[in-house]
């Protein structure tokens, strides 16, 4: 075998040695809810805070430490999964006074650019999509810590903080006692996809 | 927050109604002679402009349900002006008001038949609430027919004051609005014909906006808040309860008994499907 006949094969040998490096380097996580949070404040009468979260939701993301824009992020949440500890509330929450949760089941967040700004954080910019409305929307995350779990599960803990402004989504409903700004927390664990 | 509801939902699209009433009674001085769809364009420009001022423009695609009633009412003004101009009215018309019948539940339901139903299923709701759509409009039409100008203004008012109450007890402000602004429009028709009638033709043209903003509104109401079925069912069936009762009315002699009775008999349905929506929604909280 001569030298020109060998040099493809090996030249498609480091090719797959580099895409096998690459897969083995982003790891796909899939959202732990049971060790995640999404909490939101908004401010009532201009007077004080009144803080709500939402207990239905899923997601996944993709960390690639190597090559961060190959990392993503995909949260799905159940609009009418609001909670502000108060029935009644909720229920309006939901109506299309505000979420109009039966026509805008779900409210997503896709992310796809990834930047690194240092060791421990990240920018995402990615759609958010709210009242059936679609933004672009950027979020910084920020990696709380990475280990395994007592039963070998390796996990990765992520938190966010944003700031929406619900008049954008088009939910207009009662300004003057409801603020236009909803701060939102995001907490969360996610388990390597096995 | 008050100031734009009444201002937005009751006094701009009473204005547009009454400026169009006058200006339409500037170019056809004779209530005969005033077409179909100017009635039409009163009710329905009206409407559109409150939802305008409220909500703003929904743009030509709205994404939220409720954008699509001001395309919905520009529309039926567009039918009821085809109504006036064609020769062969009655199958033009025929045609024109089923595929209106059958755009409301698909453009207000959208989010249903691409998100939750089957295709079959949302085969079968469109074609069913369609129909029930038609023969709303067509009993509507009907009882307008049959009726005196004056009662059936009221009829309106009633049935449109009715829904907007009704949204609002079950839980919705923002739907409750929007059959604010149908009721404003309606009242400024039923003040008219009450008081200064030649400003006024038949209602034939409110009629069309009614048949269909009246179900858009039981549609989202039902659908997307939490309308009760017994409230939607009640409202539905008052055109037909007017129907049934007129030949016996009819008997009466004396007039402001027909129009007391024919307003009692809206009213009964109408009180029923309010009362309904208030009792079975949660109390109010304090914001």
């Amino acid at each position: 075998m001569n030298q020109t006949t060998y040099k493809p094969i090996a030249l498609i040998f480091i090719f797959v040695l580099m895409v096998a490096g690459f897969s083995n380097a982003s790891e796909k996580y899939k959202l732990d809810p049971d060790h995640s949070s999404i909490i939101f404040k908004v401010k009532h009468f201009d007077i004080g805070y009144v803080y709500g979260r939402f207990n239905d939701f899923s997601g996944h993301f993709v960390i690639d430490p190597k090559n961060p824009t190959k990392s993503s992020v995909e949260i799905t949440v159940k609009a009418a999964s609001v909670d502000t500890n108060n029935q009644k509330r909720d229920q309006h929450l939901r109506s299309p006074d505000f979420l109009n949760a039966k026509q805008f089941q779900l409210i997503t967040f896709k992310g796809a650019g990834v930047k690194k700004i240092d060791d421990h954080t990240a920018e995402v910019r990615g759609t958010l999509t709210l009242h059936g409305v679609p933004k672009p929307f950027t979020i910084k995350v920020e990696r709380v810590g990475q280990g395994k779990d007592p039963w070998g599960n390796q996990r990765i803990g992520l938190k966010t903080s944003l700031s929406i402004k619900r008049s954008d989504f088009g939910i207009n409903y009662m300004p003057e006692g409801i603020s236009d700004e909803i701060r939102v927390k995001i907490a969360t664990e996610g388990i390597v996809e096995k | 927050m008050l100031a734009d509801t009444l201002g937005f939902g009751i006094v701009l699209p009473g204005a547009i109604a009454a400026v169009l009433y006058v200006l339409t009674h500037k170019v056809y001085r004779r209530p005969e002679k005033k077409p179909v769809w100017t009635g039409a364009a009163a009710v329905g420009l009206g409407f559109a402009a409150g939802q305008f001022g409220l909500s703003g423009f929904q743009g030509l695609l709205p994404i939220e349900a409720s954008g699509w009633l001001s395309h919905l009412a520009m529309l039926s003004i567009v039918v009821s002006f085809f109504y006036t101009q064609l020769k062969s009215r009655t199958r033009t018309h025929l045609v024109l008001r089923l595929v209106l019948s059958f755009a409301v539940p698909f453009l207000i339901l959208q989010s249903m038949w691409k998100h939750s139903w089957e295709p079959l299923w949302a085969a079968i709701w469109i074609a069913s609430i369609g129909s029930a759509v038609f023969l709303f409009g067509v009993l509507q039409t009907r009882s307008h027919r049959i009726i005196p100008k004056p009662s059936i203004s009221l009829m309106q008012v009633i049935l449109a004051l009715g829904i907007s109450l009704t949204l609002a007890g079950s839980g919705s402000m923002k739907l409750g609005q929007l059959g604010g602004m149908l009721t404003a429009a309606l009242g400024v028709k039923l003040l008219l014909d009450m008081f200064r009638p030649n400003l006024t033709s038949n209602s034939t043209g409110e009629t069309a906006i009614c048949n269909i903003l009246l179900p858009s509104l039981g549609l989202l109401g039902w659908f997307y808040s939490e309308l009760p079925t017994a409230s939607l069912v009640l409202l539905a069936l008052t055109p037909a309860l007017l129907l049934l009762a007129n030949p016996g009315i009819q008997k009466i002699s004396k007039k402001p008994w027909q129009t007391l009775i024919r307003a009692a008999t809206s009213l009964t349905p109408t009180t029923a499907a309010v009362l309904i929506a208030v009792l079975s929604a949660p109390d109010a909280y304090p914001y």
